[in-house]
């Protein structure tokens, strides 16, 4: 009869017994909110590490992603071929086939706006840190995360802007200042004008250098130049600058950044590619995206095996300059490959490898165009040379027209293989004329002209985000 | 259990009427096989004498001269009054699977299926238990209607797809609970679990059934009860069969030697450059891949079994082993499993705990991806002019390197081997309450515990590690060793009070009354890493060297916590039943979940059902009609499965930037996440005819989803790629399942009997939430619509190739006009991968004691992508093993043809990849022979019974692939095939059942 009394007191207290407490478990691998300044300085460095995707500068190679901001530029425009070895994956993207519905141009759209949200979502959590120990260093952060805000929104305009004028009406992409995680489908923007978003622009990059002025400078902590500091903010309103015309103010900054770490001689500039210690002067290095024994950015152009090669007519531009830019350690010339095609392969990124963003010698081109734009033929081809002379190719003496052409088949050559080709041509001529195409040319594109009335000079809008934001206006053609 | 339940006062009355007895014995046989039937009751018609048959089923009986009947019953069978025409009597009693008196197992409480109000089907194990497949539920394809099972892969040991009803989620889990002894467990655990023990099967399937799960049993449960012990002489007993496994052809063709070098000269501009000299010699070579990967693979499995025990205490206990080789070679699984199961029955107190084990260890490969490494896919992307090994005897490289391996290395060189422990364990206390008549508690505990292990290896000097090297990972270039580990314990507590009675003295009225408790917990923990440089000798982690900051070789470690989540509920049942004729069954019951915040975790939700027998009326005179039940309920669940541990809260995931760690947003908040509730309405109708020769059910059912688990597309510019988990829309599923049994030919030494079911389920998104009542699939061709079924294809329509320029032509939105430009406005809602028929067929003769069984199962109306024929039909990869059709490929102007010219950049995102789902098959064919118990009496053991059968020997379908059925392995939505398909085995085994 014991037997009575437990099992009435255990029926009884189980059965009633509420166990909530037992109902409230957590995440322990992941936080849900950013509480401590610690928690501040690792969402920071999680706005940097969506740069890492493949979407945006890293390239595996095989898996067919975008890396849109490395390498596919220079496919997508005449630089590169797309070889045989590349199995067709990025033909869309080389023929400029794509349609609204293509994964690859979805990931263009949706990498930066998701390194926007992080920043936006740090820039808000920021105020709760601006006074007390750390207030100088909130406000270190909050100058980088507009810094960062700022660039995404500009490598959008890039591939999404309807043109690149300054004070233009045409749709540029929604500037977005806000995250909301609760309700995401609330305030959703309409595109800006390209005006509107470079005005934007603008105005982030100047808040970012005046709280770089207040709070002090990145130094010591940026030994490895893996972030942001003034420096990198004056590089990128230099290339804003540089597309939006506005050529005074490009000069400007480009000289500022000059000043803070100058060009590199010919065995630096092929070392910075080579090894990962841009972080070290002599190396012009100003931003590099960090490896972290996992970024392959040139997954897609070296190895034994790449999926692009460097085209013969620009190859051939290149032996024609020699110098620093013939160095075995970063172009190897007459490789064999399948079918026979005799390849050039940029190898500035082998391996495991960081990616450069912002180097001095993007900058002192910058800086020599738009001297020539201005006008300042002299100016101009002083700079040209300075650079010719730091790789090691002779120096010259063009003006007026050549003097342009000068610096823009230079700049082909100094950032071969960096992500620029393809926006400069879409800044500029928009023609892509390629001679290596189409199985006669050991290509799997086929597409061996493209002219300026070609819709892909403007990316689609992605359908999913039309469906779900109806406001926001697709591109002509789509 | 089978205890005589005679009063002292029968006893009294029975020795006083000795004088006027007589002596009746006889056996109790299965009317089916003849098999004995032990422990059935045999007791008079006035209720005063008794017995129970032995192990052999004979009975004998001293009866009053005045008895002329028996009443035969046992829980298997029919009850049987059987009238005393002499001494001796042969009784053969109808397996209860015809029975109204067969218990219906529920998981909590046991009706018998007279009272049953909601939709049930029970599933007889013995139909499908020899079937030598490693996981349970692929079982299940075509075996009760309602049931929408896929197998889609034939990597042994893999789970099926099993869906009841449609799916009733988008974004939540579809698939339905399993609970084994009281116990749940995660289906992709039966592979480590042998069905051979398993006893019963039900399928819980419409909410009166399922109401008493909860948020657990939203997607319908699959209850399984395992072997009790049987009281009487131990019976010993061993299964085992041996056979060879085959595969089965691919419709997917791809051109042979002669076909690739017409077809690379002629049609692809040649895209390797090859000399005509180079053409000639390769031209010498003609591989058959397949040959090379896949082979006939031999199968074997072997039980022994023991069950016995006395009026107090009852076991069960087994031990089984299974080895079961794939198709491809050095994949396969091997499987040791032991159950022990014991119940002790003590005056009031009644305990049990069954206990099981498995341990399994699998070789296998990678499935359903488009992916260069994976050998499913380089087998049919191989070039027929290469072979797989040098003259030397060494694995041969490719031209097609790194974009493509050697198939045959990667198999056997690099495997990837796993192994799991699964116990399983369940104890239970039942305590009939002394000082409260008819009152019983009941504690039932349950543990589930699951370790797996992976191990990969990628040799150094593979081609893979080569590959890895290639694309730029140079750090993986001397191979790497990867070892992961993944444990999961899950348990369950469950208290009970019922309360079983009459209202009245006349038992016209019966009440069953039930109040439960229960407590679900689950916890996961894994952990897993890849070292790199494999520089030594050794084929395990021995073999790695060191990582330094100059050879790279840093591990990766990783792991987390995949599941750690609560689940409390209170719940109550009341069953009423009126004259064993009418019936009333509520439920009700209240579930609190971990995964939703705070405010909205708790719900409440119940269900009505009612049933009515019909044919026992008075006014009820259509003497064909045996039985005539109608049921109708009415019911709500919840579902909170498959939408992650914390779907309602922000999250930050981890990572590594520049060598310090970061936090980004991984997951966007939703505080108001709440319960999806499924709500069904069931209205059922079983029948038996002419004295049961045709027995059947129809149900009608019309479920709905309310509040339905979606993660819609976040617009990029609220968050990128982060997601959310919303509630919003709803869907229904409306069906009819049609049951039907009929013995054509029922004579002593031949019958024949068929069995059938159909099922109709039609799908419909009714509602989804702002903005987005259409919304493409990430990452996929498919789209939700509004109005349409879930998993509708959204393509653009195929219209054929233009003769003029060799374009691909499609339809604009219109339908009428052709295009040669693919634009996105034009694509179309264009039918669901969800296959809306379904069913099986199965047909069985016996000749004495001979059987021949067919069973096909089918099913119609789906559509599926075929991704792995867009793969090499794809004009880019003209230069890779290509299908057949490309010969076809235009290549002059006015040539007619349905292949569009070799050097269009193909457009994946057409109808051109489109194809009908539709398909039959033979699932199992099987023709057996025992020995007669007469036969067996005189060898003096129990039974035996030697067969040989067959799995999937045929299969009709036009989709050009291995096999129609697409499970999830190949697409989350099971809706694609999107490469590496491992074909469904074809299966022959021969073996024996010996019961001593």
């Amino acid at each position: 009869m014991k037997l009575r009394y437990v099992f009435t007191v255990l029926s009884l207290a189980v059965l009633g017994a509420a166990c909530n407490k037992q109902l409230d478990t957590g995440p322990q691998a992941s936080l849900t909110q950013i509480k401590t300044f610690s928690d501040v300085r690792n969402a920071l460095l999680g706005c940097y590490a969506g740069f890492q995707s493949s979407n945006y500068y890293n390239s595996p190679a095989a898996s067919g992603s975008s890396s849109g901001w490395s390498t596919i530029p220079d496919l997508m425009g005449d630089d590169f071929v797309e070889a045989l070895e590349s199995l067709g994956n990025w033909r869309a993207l080389s023929e400029m086939t794509y349609a609204a519905d293509n994964g690859q141009v979805q990931g263009l759209f949706s990498q930066p706006y998701e390194v926007i949200s992080r920043a936006n979502n740090l820039l808000q959590a920021l105020p709760a840190f601006s006074s007390g120990d750390n207030a100088a260093e909130a406000m270190q952060i909050k100058a980088q995360a507009l810094a960062i805000r700022a660039m995404a929104h500009f490598d959008l305009m890039r591939y999404f802007a309807q043109d690149f004028g300054r004070n233009s009406g045409q749709l540029g992409v929604p500037y977005v200042t806000y995250f909301n995680a609760a309700d995401p489908f609330k305030n959703l923007p309409s595109r800006n004008s390209v005006k509107e978003d470079y005005d934007s622009l603008y105005s982030d990059l100047e808040n970012s250098l005046q709280a770089f002025r207040d709070a002090g400078d990145l130094s010591a902590d940026n030994t490895s130049r893996t972030l942001i500091d003034s420096l990198v903010v004056h590089a990128i309103r230099a290339r804003v600058s540089y597309y939006a015309a506005q050529w005074q103010a490009a000069a400007d900054d480009a000289a500022i950044a000059l000043d803070l770490r100058p060009l590199g001689s010919a065995d630096d500039y092929v070392a910075s590619f080579s090894t990962q210690t841009e972080g070290d002067p002599p190396s012009e290095v100003y931003w590099a995206i960090p490896s972290d024994n996992t970024l392959t950015p040139g997954g897609a152009t070296n190895g034994p095996n790449p999926n692009y090669r460097v085209s013969s007519a620009t190859s051939a531009v290149i032996q024609g300059l020699g110098g620093a830019y013939t160095s075995s350690a970063i172009i190897k010339f007459n490789q064999t490959g399948i079918g026979g095609y005799p390849r050039t392969l940029c190898w500035k990124y082998p391996g495991i490898n960081s990616f450069k963003v912002f180097r001095a010698g993007e900058m002192i081109l910058i800086k020599a165009e738009a001297e020539a734009q201005l006008g300042l033929d002299g100016d101009a081809l002083a700079d040209l040379n300075e650079l010719r002379s730091h790789r090691g190719v002779a120096a010259g003496s063009e003006s007026g027209a050549a003097l342009l052409t000068a610096i823009t088949t230079l700049r082909r050559v100094e950032l071969l293989g960096e992500g620029h080709r393809w926006f400069d041509l879409k800044r500029t001529s928009r023609v892509i004329d390629r001679s290596d195409c189409g199985p006669a040319g050991g290509s799997p594109s086929t597409t061996c002209t493209i002219g300026a009335d070609a819709r892909g000079w403007i990316l689609p809008i992605p359908v999913n985000d039309v469906t779900a934001n109806p406001k926001l206006a697709q591109n002509p053609g789509y | 259990m089978r205890k005589l339940l005679l009063l002292p006062g029968f006893f009294l009355m029975a020795l006083l009427a000795a004088a006027q007895t007589k002596e009746v014995s006889g056996t109790v046989k299965d009317s089916k096989d003849g098999t004995p039937i032990e422990g059935a009751t045999i007791r008079t018609s006035d209720g005063r004498n008794a017995t129970v048959s032995k192990a052999d089923g004979s009975f004998s009986l001293r009866v009053a001269e005045s008895v002329n009947q028996l009443v035969v019953s046992s829980v298997s069978h029919q009850q049987l009054v059987v009238p005393i025409t002499g001494s001796v009597l042969d009784i053969r009693l109808v397996p209860s699977t015809e029975s109204l008196s067969e218990v219906v197992i529920s998981g909590y409480a046991t009706r018998t299926k007279r009272a049953n109000t909601g939709s049930v089907a029970s599933i007889s194990m013995d139909e499908v238990k020899a079937a030598p497949v490693a996981s349970f539920d692929q079982l299940l394809q075509g075996a009760a209607p309602g049931l929408n099972v896929k197998n889609g892969s034939g990597q042994p040991g893999r789970n099926a797809e099993v869906v009841i009803r449609g799916r009733g989620s988008i974004n939540g889990s579809v698939t339905p609970l399993y609970i084994v002894d009281g116990v749940e467990v995660r289906p992709e655990d039966f592979s480590t679990m042998n069905q051979a023990d398993f006893e019963t099967i039900s399928v819980l399937k419409d909410a009166a059934s399922t109401a008493i799960y909860g948020s657990r049993g939203a997607n319908g449960v699959i209850v399984i009860t395992t072997k009790k012990g049987r009281a009487g002489k131990v019976r010993y007993s061993y299964d085992g069969q041996f056979g060879t496994s085959t595969m089965p052809d691919n419709k997917l063709k791809l051109m042979n030697t002669p076909q690739k070098i017409e077809f690379e000269k002629n049609i692809a501009n040649n895209p390797w450059g090859w000399s005509d000299q180079q053409f000639d010699s390769l031209a010498k070579i003609n591989t058959n891949w397949y040959d090379a990967v896949f082979h006939a693979a031999p199968t074997q499995s072997h039980q022994l079994s023991a069950s016995g025990g006395d009026d107090k205490t009852t076991f069960y206990a087994s031990v089984g082993y299974l080895d079961q080789q794939g198709t491809a070679v050095n994949t396969g699984l091997t499987r040791y499993t032991g159950r022990l199961n014991i119940a002790h029955t003590d005056q009031n107190v009644k305990i049990g705990v069954n206990m099981a084990g498995g341990w399994s260890k699998f070789i296998g490969t990678d499935e359903g991806n488009s992916g260069v490494g994976s050998p499913l896919n380089t087998v049919i992307w191989a070039l027929p002019y290469e072979t797989p090994y040098t003259s030397t005897g060494d694995y041969t490289n490719s031209i097609q390197f790194p974009f493509w391996i050697n198939p045959v290395e990667e198999l056997q060189r690099n495997p990837q081997t796993s192994w799991q422990l699964k116990l399983t364990g369940s104890a239970f206390v039942e305590y009939k309450l002394p000082w409260v008549k008819n009152l019983t508690y009941r504690l039932n505990t349950g543990g589930d515990f699951s370790q797996f292990e992976l191990f990969n290896i990628i040799n150094n000097g593979t081609q893979s590690a080569l590959q890895n090297a290639a694309f730029g990972q140079d750090y993986r270039g001397s191979g790497e060793v990867s070892r992961g580990l993944d444990r999961r314990f899950r348990y369950t507590v469950t208290n009970s009070l019922t309360y079983k009675t009459y209202l009245d003295a006349a038992k016209d009225h019966s009440l069953t009354a039930a109040v439960y408790s229960e407590f679900v917990r689950n916890q996961g923990r894994s952990f897993n890493y890849t070292g790199y440089g494999l520089l030594l000798p050794f084929p395990n982690e021995a073999g790695l060297v060191a990582g330094t900051a100059s050879n790279g070789y840093i591990p990766i470690v990783g792991g987390g916590f995949p599941e750690n989540s609560a689940l409390m509920s209170y719940f109550s049942s009341l069953d009423y039943g009126f004259r064993n004729r009418y019936f009333v069954t509520l439920t009700g019951r209240t579930d609190g979940s971990s995964r939703l915040s705070p405010e909205n975790r708790w719900t409440r939700y119940g269900s009505v059902g009612a049933s009515w027998i019909l044919s026992d009326e008075d006014f009820f005179h259509a003497d064909f009609v045996k039985l005539l039940k109608l049921k109708a309920s009415i019911g709500s669940v919840g579902n909170q499965n498959g939408i992650g541990e914390f779907p309602y809260l922000q999250q930050y995931g981890r990572g590594t930037y520049s060598g310090g760690g970061t936090l980004q947003i991984s997951r966007l908040g939703n505080n108001n996440l709440t319960w999806e509730k499924r709500r069904t309405i069931n209205l059922g109708v079983d029948y038996a005819l002419f004295n049961y020769v045709v027995t059947g059910s129809i149900e009608v059912y019309n479920s709905r989803t309310n509040g339905l688990y979606f993660s819609p597309f976040v617009p990029s510019t609220s968050g990128g790629s982060g997601s959310i988990l919303s509630n919003n829309g709803s869907m229904s599923n409306k069906g009819i399942e049609v049951a039907l049994g009929v013995r054509i030919i029922n004579t002593k030494n031949f019958k024949w009997q068929v069995q059938a079911n159909y099922s109709y389920n039609k799908n419909t998104i009714l509602s989804l939430p702002d903005h987005q009542d259409l919304q493409l699939v990430p990452g996929g061709v498919q789209a939700l619509k509004v109005g349409k079924p879930l998993n509708s294809f959204y393509l653009v329509r195929y219209a054929g190739v233009d003769p003029a320029t060799g374009n691909s032509l499609y339809y604009t939105k219109d339908g009428k006009t052709k295009t040669d430009v693919f634009s996105t406005d034009d694509l179309t809602i264009v039918g669901t991968s969800d296959a809306p028929h379904n069913g099986g067929f199965t047909t069985t003769f016996n000749y004495k004691g001979f059987e021949l069984q067919a069973f096909f199962t089918y099913s119609f109306g789906n559509y599926i992508y075929n991704n792995a024929l867009y793969n090499v039909a794809y004009g880019g990869y003209a230069s890779s093993g290509f299908w057949v059709g490309g010969l076809n490929a235009w290549t002059t102007p006015g040539q007619v043809t349905d292949f569009p010219r070799i050097d269009e950049n193909t457009q994946a995102s057409t109808t051109r990849f489109l194809e009908k789902g539709d398909f039959w098959r033979l699932r199992n064919l099987m023709l057996s022979y025992s020995l007669s118990q007469a036969v067996c009496n005189r060898l003096k053991i129990g039974g035996f019974r030697i067969f040989v059968q067959g799995q999937n020997l045929y299969s009709h379908f036009s989709f050009l692939g291995f096999d129609p059925e697409v499970s999830p392995i190949q697409d989350a939505h099971s809706s694609s095939v999107n490469g590496a398909q491992y074909p469904a085995l074809r299966t022959i085994t021969t073996g024996v059942n010996i019961t001593l």
